[in-house]
C-alpha cells in the first residue's frame, strides 16, 4: 500500500509526512486530479495516520487495530460516501452530517471522504458547506475529484487544494510493457487511464479489442467521407457499445484518434501517439486536411460528450456526430473570399 | 487542540478588521452608532469577502454594552459567547440543510419570544439561496414586520435566486471581491503576527490567484506555509498555486506571435506535465493579455496591471504585437475557459485553443483597413495583383527557358526512360531546397485545401492529386502522384499564376510553384542532401565555432521566427525534419517481406500496416 503511493505520489506523500510530524493537517482538503492517482489512497493512509494507536512520528504504523480496520474500510469514524447512481443527494450529505453530530465512537476523532465530489448535487454541494467552514469538533474532510472546475467556488475556498499529477506516460508505458502488453496496447491504455491495474485488465478486455477496432473502422469510413459511417453506427457500434460508459469510451476513443492526427499534422513525436500502428494511415488523412479543420472536428467530438453528459439519446448523438465531421472535412473553408 | 486553518483563526472579530469593504463597514458602523438599524439585512458577494463575519461581527456589535465607534469589544461576556456561538440569542441557521417550510415556520414561531440573555434577537441565515420557494414565502411576512428586537440577516453567494419580495424587505448590501493590495495587507499583517517569514512577491502570486477571496486566500497561504519549512516562497506559492511564471507566459505568447504551432504545442504539454492547472493557465494568459493591452494603450501607467512585472522582454511584446491580435487571443481563451468549466477534457481544449491562437493571425491576415481608406486599398490591391500577375508570367517564362538549360547538367536527375517523362527542374529545386523552412512548409500545407477550394474545376482536377513537399518563402516544391498531372501543371501558366496570386491572398506571399513527381522527389532529395551535404555541415560549423551557443540555438529552433525564417541557417537539421512523410514511406521499402509481398502481388493489393 504505502509502496503504491511511494510510485504514485512520490512528492505528496513527503509533503504530507512533512505536515503529519508537524500536526499541521487542515480540516479540509480537497484532492484532484485523473482516475488511478491515488487519491483514495492518501485520504485513507491519512485517516489512518490520525486514528493509528500506535503511530511513529504522526504517520500509521499500518499495523494496529485502527489501521487494519482503515484499510479495510471497516472503521467506524472513518465515513465514505460515493456516488448513489448518477450523484451525490442531500440525503447522503444529511445523513452524513447526522452522523458527525454525535461524538466518535471509538475516539473524538472522525473522517469523512467523498468520492467524485464532483457529482454532489446543487443541493448536496450546499448543505455541505457550513459544516465544511467549521465543523464541531474534530472532523477532517477529504473530498476527492477528478473535476475541481465543476465544483461550487464556495467549496473550493473552504478546502486546501491538492493536485494528483498523474504519472508521466512513458513511465506508464514501460510498466505496461514490463507486464507483457504490446507496445502499441500500452500507448492506447496510458491515454484512457492512470490505473495500471486498469490498464492490464482493459488490454485482456476481448470486447474491447473489438471496440477499438469498431472505431478504428468508423475513423476509416468518416474520412472516406463515406456514408456508411452514418449507418455503421446503427448497423455496428451501437451493437458493441451498450451503455454509458461505453459511449463514453467510445467518443474518448474517436477523439485520441483525431488528436493523433492533429499531433503528426505539427510534427510531434510518434512515440507520443495513442494509436502508434495507424501512423502511416493517419498520415496518409493529413495529408489533404487543415489544422483548421482537424480541430474543428475535435471540436465537435468535445460537444458531443457534453451532449452524453447530459443524457441525450447516444444513437442520436453518434448518429450527427458522423453527419458533422463529414460535412466539416468536406465542406470549403475558405472564408476568406 | 488540533491545528486550525488560519482563515477560521483569523475570523474579523471587528469591523476594521474586515478587509477591503470599508463602504460596507461605515455604513454599519453609523448606522450602529446613531441606533438606526434596520431589522433585516442581506449580505451578498462572492465567497470569502467577509459576508459571513460581517453578520456575526454585526450581531456582536447590537448587543455588545460598551459599543465603542460602532464596533463590538470582544471582551464582555455576549460577545465572548457569541463568537463562541454559545449565546441563545444569536441564532445561525445554514439554510443549505434547513431548507423547508417547516423549518422556517419553526423560526417564526420562535422569532414571537423575547431575547433571553442578550437585547436583539439575531437570525443568521446562510446560504440563503438554497430556500425553497415555499420557504421564502413563509417568510415573507414576518420579515416585513418582525416582533420587536428581532433581526434577520441573510447572507448569499447567489443574490439572482432570491426572490424580489424579498429584497424589497431587506437593506442590500454587496459585498465587493477584494482588492490584491487589501489581500496583501491582510495577509502581511497576519503572517507578521504569526512570525512566519515570506518573501513579498510570494503574496502577489497567493493573491492573485485568490481571485478576490480572502478565504481562498488564507486557505493556499496555510498551505504554501505548510509545504515549506516554516517560510514563504515564491517558489512554494507558484507551486500551490500552479501559476506560470512570467518567463513561461512569454515564451507561450511568443509561440502565438510567430505563429509556432509546434511550439505552441509542446510548451502546453510542458506546463501540463509539470502538473500545472489548466484552468489556471488560462486565467494567467488572459490577465497577461490584458496586461499587454493596457501597458500598450498607456505605458504610463503601469500601477494599474494586474500581474504582469514591467521588463524588457514584456515591453519589446507589447510593442511587437498588435491590438486586434490581443483582442482575437482574450476572446479564443474566454471561449475555451467557459467550454473547460463543464468537461474532464480540459487538456484537448487547451491544445485546441493554441492551434487557434497561434493559427490566429495567419487567418485574419493583417489589421483590417479603415472603412475610409477602403475603397483606396482595394485599387491599390487590384494593381498589386496585376502587376502579381506580369511578375509571374515573367518569373515563369524564365524558369521555363531554365528548364531547357538546366536540364542538361542535372543528369543525376532521375531520367525516366519512357517518352514523354516529366522532367522536373532540378536547379530551382536545389535553390528553394537551399533556403527551405518548415515553417513555410507547414503554413502552405496548412492552407492547401483552401487553396484547392479556390481554384476552378479543371484546375482543381488537375491539382487534386498533389502535396506541397519543401517550401521557401520564395519558392514551394509540389510533388504530384501521376506523371501527365505534374507535366500538365508545369506547363498551365495559367494555372501556375492562379496559384500565386491566391496563395498571395491566403499567406500573403506568392511562393514560385515548381512540381515534380512523387517518384521523383525522394531521389532529388536525397540527391540534393548528398551533394551539398558538406556545404552545409561547413557552414553550420563555421557558424557553431563562430558563436556556439547562438548556432546551436538557431539551429534547434531556427524556424521560430517568421522573419528569421528567410535565412538558410536551418540546414542540415531542419531539412532532415522536413520530409517525415517519405523518410517513413523508405524504412517501410526496406523490409525485404514487405517487398517481396509487393513483388508477388503488385503494389495496388499489399496494403502496409504496421503493429
Amino acid at each position: 500500500m504505502n509502496e503504491k503511493i511511494e510510485r504514485l505520489q512520490p512528492r505528496l506523500l513527503k509533503q504530507f509526512q512533512h505536515i503529519l510530524e508537524q500536526h499541521k493537517l487542515a480540516h479540509a482538503y480537497l484532492f484532484e486530479g485523473a482516475r488511478g492517482t491515488g487519491k483514495k489512497e492518501i485520504a485513507l493512509w491519512l485517516a489512518a495516520s490520525l486514528l493509528c494507536v500506535n503511530k511513529q512520528d504522526g504517520k500509521a504504523c499500518r499495523k494496529c487495530v485502527n489501521c487494519v480496520r482503515v484499510f479495510e474500510h471497516q472503521h467506524p469514524d472513518v465515513m465514505e460516501v460515493a456516488p448513489d447512481g448518477l450523484s451525490i443527494k442531500v440525503e447522503q450529505v444529511r445523513d452524513l452530517k447526522a452522523e458527525f453530530v454525535k461524538s466518535g465512537v471509538e475516539s473524538d476523532q472522525k473522517i469523512f471522504i467523498i468520492e467524485d465530489a464532483e457529482k454532489m448535487t446543487a443541493g448536496a454541494a450546499n448543505s455541505l458547506l457550513k459544516f465544511l467552514e467549521e465543523p464541531d469538533g474534530k472532523v477532517t474532510a477529504f473530498l476527492l475529484t477528478t473535476a475541481k472546475q465543476r465544483l461550487l467556488p464556495t467549496i473550493l475556498s473552504r478546502c486546501q487544494l491538492v493536485h494528483f499529477s498523474p504519472l508521466p506516460k512513458p513511465i506508464l508505458i514501460q510498466e505496461l510493457e514490463d507486464k507483457g502488453i504490446s507496445q502499441n496496447q500500452a500507448a492506447l491504455l496510458v491515454h484512457l487511464t492512470n490505473d495500471i491495474e486498469k490498464a492490464a485488465a482493459l488490454s485482456e478486455d476481448e470486447t474491447f479489442a473489438i471496440q477499438r477496432e469498431l472505431i478504428w473502422k468508423w475513423f476509416k469510413w468518416l474520412t472516406k467521407q463515406d456514408d456508411e459511417a452514418f449507418i455503421f453506427v446503427q448497423t455496428d457500434l451501437l451493437q458493441y457499445f451498450k451503455e454509458r460508459e461505453q459511449y463514453k469510451l467510445a467518443l474518448s476513443l474517436l477523439l485520441l484518434l483525431y488528436r493523433d492526427a492533429l499531433k503528426l499534422f505539427y510534427g510531434q513525436q510518434a512515440d507520443e501517439l495513442a494509436f502508434p500502428r495507424y501512423e502511416q494511415e493517419l498520415r496518409q488523412f493529413i495529408a489533404q486536411k487543415s489544422s483548421k479543420q482537424l480541430t474543428e472536428a475535435i471540436e465537435e467530438i468535445l460537444l458531443s460528450q457534453k451532449k452524453l453528459e447530459s443524457n441525450v439519446n447516444a444513437q442520436g448523438v453518434f448518429e450527427q456526430l458522423a453527419i458533422r465531421l463529414m460535412q466539416k472535412l468536406s465542406k470549403p473553408l475558405s472564408s476568406l473570399t | 487542540m488540533s491545528y486550525q486553518a488560519l482563515y477560521r483563526v483569523w475570523r474579523p472579530q471587528r469591523f476594521d478588521e474586515i478587509a477591503g469593504q470599508q463602504a460596507i463597514t461605515q455604513t454599519l458602523k453609523n448606522a450602529l452608532i446613531q441606533g438606526k438599524t434596520s431589522h433585516a439585512y442581506l449580505f451578498t458577494g462572492p465567497r470569502g469577502t467577509g459576508k459571513t463575519s460581517a453578520a456575526k461581527i454585526f450581531a456582536k456589535a447590537i448587543n455588545c454594552p460598551n459599543l465603542k465607534d460602532g464596533e463590538p469589544c470582544n471582551t464582555c461576556e455576549t460577545c465572548r459567547a457569541i463568537t463562541k456561538g454559545q449565546l441563545n440569542d444569536v441564532i445561525e441557521i445554514d439554510a443549505a440543510s434547513n431548507n423547508g417550510v417547516e423549518e422556517i415556520r419553526d423560526i417564526r414561531d420562535k422569532a414571537k419570544y423575547a431575547p433571553t440573555v442578550a437585547d436583539y434577537k439575531v437570525y443568521i441565515i446562510d446560504e440563503v439561496h438554497m430556500l425553497s420557494t415555499g420557504a421564502f414565502n413563509a417568510l415573507l411576512k414576518t420579515l416585513e414586520e418582525p416582533p420587536q428586537n428581532v433581526i434577520f440577516i441573510l447572507a448569499t453567494t447567489e443574490p439572482h435566486k432570491i426572490p424580489l419580495t424579498i429584497i424589497s424587505r431587506t437593506q442590500r448590501f454587496d459585498f465587493k471581491r477584494i482588492s490584491l493590495q487589501a489581500i496583501i495587507a491582510r495577509m502581511t499583517y497576519i503572517l507578521e503576527q504569526e512570525e512566519i517569514r515570506f518573501e513579498p512577491e510570494s503574496l502577489q502570486i497567493v493573491a492573485r490567484a485568490a481571485e478576490g477571496g480572502m478565504r481562498d486566500a488564507l486557505s493556499i497561504l496555510d498551505q504554501a506555509i505548510s509545504y515549506g519549512e516554516d517560510t514563504v516562497t515564491v517558489e512554494n506559492a507558484l507551486s500551490v498555486t500552479g501559476s506560470l511564471t512570467q518567463e513561461k507566459l512569454i515564451d507561450y505568447f511568443s509561440a502565438i506571435l510567430h505563429h509556432d504551432t509546434e511550439k505552441g504545442l509542446s510548451l502546453l504539454q510542458e506546463i501540463l506535465a509539470e502538473g500545472k492547472d489548466a484552468a489556471r493557465f488560462v486565467e494567467d494568459m488572459i490577465l497577461f493579455s490584458r496586461d499587454l493591452l493596457v501597458y500598450q494603450q498607456a505605458p504610463a501607467k503601469s500601477e494599474i496591471l494586474e500581474t504582469a512585472r514591467v521588463d524588457e522582454t514584456f515591453t519589446a511584446m507589447s510593442q511587437e504585437i498588435s491590438n486586434t491580435a490581443l483582442y482575437e487571443t482574450i476572446k479564443i481563451l474566454n471561449e475555451t475557459q467557459r467550454e473547460m468549466k463543464l468537461t474532464n477534457h480540459a487538456d484537448v481544449y487547451l491544445e485546441v485553443a493554441t492551434v487557434k491562437l497561434t493559427q490566429m493571425q495567419a487567418n485574419t491576415a493583417s489589421p483590417l483597413p479603415t472603412e475610409e481608406k477602403a475603397a483606396d486599398s482595394q485599387k491599390v490591391q487590384q494593381l498589386e495583383s496585376e502587376l502579381q500577375a506580369l511578375k509571374q508570367q515573367l518569373q515563369t517564362l524564365s524558369v521555363q527557358q531554365s528548364q531547357t538549360t538546366a536540364a542538361r547538367p542535372a543528369k543525376r536527375a532521375p531520367k525516366k526512360a519512357a517518352n514523354g517523362a516529366f522532367k522536373p527542374n532540378v536547379s530551382a529545386i536545389y535553390k528553394v531546397l537551399g533556403v527551405a523552412t518548415k515553417q513555410n512548409l507547414l503554413q502552405l500545407r496548412d492552407v492547401w485545401p483552401d487553396l484547392l477550394d479556390m481554384l476552378s474545376v479543371t484546375q482543381r482536377a488537375v491539382m487534386k492529386a498533389s502535396t506541397p513537399v519543401a517550401a521557401s518563402p520564395e519558392g514551394l516544391i509540389v510533388s504530384f502522384d501521376y506523371d501527365i498531372l505534374c507535366q500538365k501543371a508545369a506547363s498551365d501558366e495559367n494555372l501556375v499564376q492562379a496559384i500565386g496570386s491566391y496563395l498571395n491572398r491566403l499567406i500573403g506571399y506568392a511562393p514560385q510553384m515548381i512540381t515534380v513527381t512523387a517518384e521523383q522527389w525522394p531521389m532529388i532529395r536525397s540527391d540534393y542532401l548528398k551533394h551539398h551535404k558538406e556545404e552545409i555541415q561547413s557552414r553550420t560549423k563555421a557558424e557553431s565555432t563562430d558563436h556556439p551557443k547562438e548556432a546551436q540555438k538557431t539551429a534547434s529552433s531556427s524556424n521560430a521566427s517568421q522573419l528569421e525564417s528567410a535565412e538558410p541557417d536551418a540546414g542540415w537539421e531542419s531539412l532532415n525534419q522536413l520530409i517525415p512523410v517519405d523518410e517513413a514511406g523508405e524504412e517501410q521499402k526496406e523490409d525485404p517481406i514487405v517487398t517481396e509481398a509487393v513483388q508477388l502481388f503488385g503494389k495496388e493489393i499489399v496494403e502496409v500496416q504496421n503493429d
